[in-house]
C-alpha cells in the first residue's frame, strides 16, 4: 500500500493521477458501498451508487482543494449520490406503488432474527435526511461535529436531526411490532 | 430537567459525548425518573441492536464493470487497472469463469511499469481456508489486495488455473501416473515486480492466500534475450 495519504492522492495530477485514483479505491470502495447499502438497503444497487460515486470523484478530483479530508469529501460525494438516487425511486415509487423498497431490502436480508428485521425496516421508514445521520454515526463512527461537516450545516441542526430520528426510528419499530 | 431534554441527552450520550455536566444533569433525572430509566435501556438496545443489522460486501463484479466503464470512457488508460485487480480476486476463487480475464490480458491492462525490478512468479498452492469467512469477503479481499497491487504498478499479471489436473509430459510422451498429477496444487499465479527476494516474500506475506493459510511458491523470473 502507499504511504501517500488520501489527501495526497486525490491531488495526484499528470501520468501518476490514475494509479492515485486506484489507491483510492482500493482504500475507500468499501466503506463507500457500506454507506449506499445503509441508505438504500440494497447492497447490488448499492453497488451501482459506488460506480457512480467513483466516476465522480475523477470527474470532480480538481474541485478538491485540500480544506477538508478526504474522507468528508468522499463521504458528502457518496451521501448525494445516494440523495439522488433515492430521489430517482420516490419518483417511481409514486408512479407504481407495487414497486417498493421493502421487497428489496428483504432480499438482502439473511434470515435475520424478528427484532433485526423490524428494526431494519424501521430504518428505511425514516426519511433519508434522518436515516443518514443514523448511517453514519453508528456504522461510520461518526461524531456529531464530523456528520456536520459532511451534511455542510450546522451542530445545532445535526443534533435536532439526530434527536428526532432516533425518536422517529422508535416510533417506526413500536409501529412495526404492534403490526406483527 | 424535564423528560425532553433527557431523551435528547440518552440519544447524545449514544451518539457522541456527554459534557461532564449533562452527564450529572442526566444520571441525576433517571435516578428520579423511571419512566426515562426505561426509555434510555430502550434506545441504548436499539443502538446496540443497529449493528447487528446484515453488511453485504461490494461486488467483485461490480468493480470489475466499474474498470469497463471507466476503460469505456477512455479517460486514463490507467484506470483499468482496476478491472485487472477486481479480474485477480475474482478469478482466484474460481467463481467467475472467463469473466474479467480480458481485462487483464488486454493490452489496456499492462502496467506501465517504468523501472526495471526483477520480476517474481507467485505460483498459489494449496487451498485457502474459509472457515467462517464467507466467499465475498474473501474476494473482497483479494481485490484489496490486488488493487493495492495494480495501484503501485507492482502487480504484472495474474491468472487462475483451471481446476483440472493437466497433463504431465516427458519423453514418451503424456504421463498417467496419478500420484504425480495428484501432486500438482498449482490453482493461479501472480507476476509481480519487486526490488529483489526478500521485498517480493514481504509482499507475498501480506496476501490473502497466506492469511488464509494456502501456500505461496516465489520464484525470480530470469529474462531471456536473444
Amino acid at each position: 500500500m502507499s504511504t501517500s495519504t488520501d489527501e495526497e492522492l486525490i491531488l495526484t495530477r499528470g501520468s501518476e493521477a490514475g494509479a492515485a485514483l486506484a489507491e483510492l479505491f482500493a482504500r475507500h470502495h468499501h466503506r463507500a458501498h457500506s454507506l449506499c447499502f445503509r441508505m438504500t438497503g440494497d447492497s447490488s444497487i448499492a453497488d451501482d451508487l459506488v460506480q457512480e460515486s467513483f466516476l465522480r470523484v475523477m470527474k470532480y478530483q480538481k474541485t478538491f482543494d485540500g480544506r477538508s479530508r478526504f474522507t468528508t469529501w468522499l463521504y458528502r460525494l457518496v451521501r448525494n449520490v445516494c440523495l439522488d438516487h433515492l430521489a430517482r425511486i420516490e419518483k417511481e415509487r409514486q408512479m407504481n406503488e407495487r414497486l417498493t423498497l421493502e421487497a428489496r431490502i428483504r432480499k438482502d436480508l439473511s434470515k435475520p432474527d424478528d427484532r433485526i428485521e423490524l428494526l431494519h425496516k424501521a430504518l428505511y421508514r425514516l426519511t433519508p435526511e434522518k436515516r443518514e445521520v443514523i448511517v453514519l454515526s453508528r456504522f461510520h463512527g461518526f461524531s456529531y461535529a464530523e456528520i456536520a461537516e459532511v451534511l455542510e450545516c450546522s451542530l445545532s441542526a445535526v443534533k435536532t436531526r439526530a434527536h428526532r430520528a432516533m425518536r422517529d426510528l422508535h416510533v417506526a419499530l413500536r409501529e412495526l411490532e404492534s403490526e406483527v | 430537567m424535564n423528560c425532553e431534554r433527557a431523551v435528547d441527552l440518552i440519544i447524545d450520550s449514544l451518539m457522541d459525548r456527554l459534557t461532564d455536566d449533562d452527564e450529572a444533569e442526566l444520571e441525576e433525572h433517571i435516578r428520579s425518573c423511571d419512566a426515562c430509566t426505561l426509555r434510555r435501556s430502550e434506545f441504548t438496545a436499539t443502538w446496540s441492536s443497529l449493528r447487528e443489522l446484515p453488511q453485504p460486501e461490494p461486488s467483485s463484479v461490480a468493480a470489475v464493470e466499474l474498470g469497463r466503464v471507466l476503460g469505456e470512457r477512455k479517460l486514463l488508460r490507467r484506470y483499468s487497472l482496476l478491472a485487472a485487480a477486481a479480474a485477480v480476486g475474482f478469478l482466484l476463487i474460481g467463481g467467475a469463469g472467463g469473466y474479467g480475464l480480458a481485462s487483464s490480458r488486454g493490452g489496456s491492462a499492462a502496467v506501465t511499469v517504468e523501472d526495471q525490478s526483477p520480476s517474481f512468479l507467485l505460483l498459489v498452492r494449496g487451498e485457502p481456508e474459509l472457515g467462517s469467512t464467507s466467499p465475498e469477503q474473501l474476494v473482497s479481499e483479494y481485490f484489496a489486495w490486488a488493487g493495492q497491487l495494480a495501484s503501485q504498478a507492482r502487480l504484472l499479471g495474474a491468472e487462475k488455473l483451471k481446476d483440472d489436473p493437466g497433463r504431465w509430459l516427458g519423453p514418451t510422451g503424456r504421463s498417467r501416473d496419478e500420484d504425480l498429477q495428484a501432486r500438482s496444487d498449482i490453482g493461479g499465479y501472480f507476476v509481480i515486480r519487486a526490488a529483489n527476494y526478500d521485498a517480493a516474500e514481504a509482499i507475498a506475506m501480506t496476501s490473502p492466500h497466506i492469511k488464509y493459510g494456502g501456500t505461496l511458491e516465489i520464484r525470480e523470473i530470469d529474462p531471456v534475450t536473444q
